[in-house]
């Protein structure tokens, strides 16, 4: 295999328009700039490491595949984050691991250290959401997924995302913020 | 007012990746799955091609053997089990023995390119 010289320097756009004449390298460093934060999404949808590291090179074979298709009216990170998120709910759907409930969540999170660092460490307090909580929220605050693109991809009504998501961020709020009395709404994201 | 710093504060939240120690291993592992889908394309285009000659050459082997049948026929044969005859002998002769030396020869070049081809890119790529 030749050695290729990866562009470090350029615009997303400007890498992504190399990568859609077929420069690798150039898509390399997309992949270099973009790789931990699909597959940390993917995480916080609930993947488990090996499956999240699979979907999301799958996601970036995809996405130079279609690299043609993105024209740079959004951030690439928001692009391939979105793909991979679509991937990722195909395969559970596949694997007919996607079940809604409102029971409690798999995995009981450790309780809330003194430490600001402890108080604002996302991925622990995402663990004390339902898998429908977890997933509408990380649809909708790490995909940038509105409420109805979410319910349209999970195939549930658009209110039930919206009580999830609701859900979800009274929970988080709990466990990430100082108590406050009021409730958690984000109305303006469908 | 609450209910906007948070969410603006778990917006941020995401917008953070999370850091990986094994981020550029990461990106290796979709480099060499890109460069393999590439090699495997070329590989298929490659057969494809192949394939394709080796058809041209039963097309052109077939179309003389045609219009050997077609010219027999010009001829005025006019008994059936002439013609039949003729035509096992000559599909008898297609089969068994090679319908020329340059056939021959073009078939087994176009297999050695095809093959070359082969090794060349599994060699470059793997």
């Amino acid at each position: 295999m030749g050695v290729l010289r990866p562009p470090t320097t350029g615009h997303d756009v400007e890498l992504a328009a190399l990568a859609a004449t077929g420069d690798r390298a150039a898509f390399g460093e997309l992949v270099r700039r973009h790789g931990s934060a699909v597959r940390g999404l993917l995480r916080r949808l609930g993947a488990d490491s090996a499956t999240a590291d699979d979907v999301a090179q799958d996601a970036f074979l995809v996405g130079f595949e279609q690299i043609a298709d993105y024209r740079g009216e959004g951030a690439f990170g928001g692009w391939i984050k979105k793909t991979a998120a679509r991937l990722y709910l195909r395969k559970v759907k596949r694997d007919s691991r996607l079940i809604f409930s409102d029971t409690a969540p798999e995995e009981q999170p450790p309780p809330l250290g003194d430490t600001p660092g402890d108080r604002l460490d996302l991925d622990e307090a995402l663990k004390g959401l339902s898998r429908g909580e977890r997933l509408c929220v990380s649809l909708c605050y790490g995909a940038d997924w509105s409420h109805a693109e979410a319910a349209e991809a999970l195939n549930i009504p658009i209110g039930t995302v919206k009580s999830h998501v609701k859900r979800g961020l009274d929970k988080l709020r709990a466990r990430l913020a100082p108590p406050t009395d009021g409730s958690a709404r984000r109305e303006g994201h469908g | 007012m609450v209910d906007r710093d948070f969410d603006a504060q778990l917006s941020r939240l995401f917008a953070a990746p999370p850091s990986f120690p094994d981020a550029e291993a990461f990106r290796g592992r979709v480099e060499r799955r890109l460069d393999r889908g590439w090699a495997m394309r070329r590989i298929l285009i490659g057969a494809t091609g192949a394939v394709a000659g080796l058809v041209a050459v039963g097309q052109l082997i077939t179309s003389r053997f045609a219009a050997d049948l077609q010219h027999a026929s010009e001829r005025g044969v006019t008994s059936m089990d002439l013609g039949v005859d003729k035509l096992l002998d000559r599909v008898n002769q297609v089969v068994a023995t090679p319908a020329s030396v340059e056939t021959l020869w073009l078939g087994a070049a176009l297999a050695a390119i095809a093959l070359a081809f082969a090794v060349t890119r599994l060699v470059e790529e793997f």
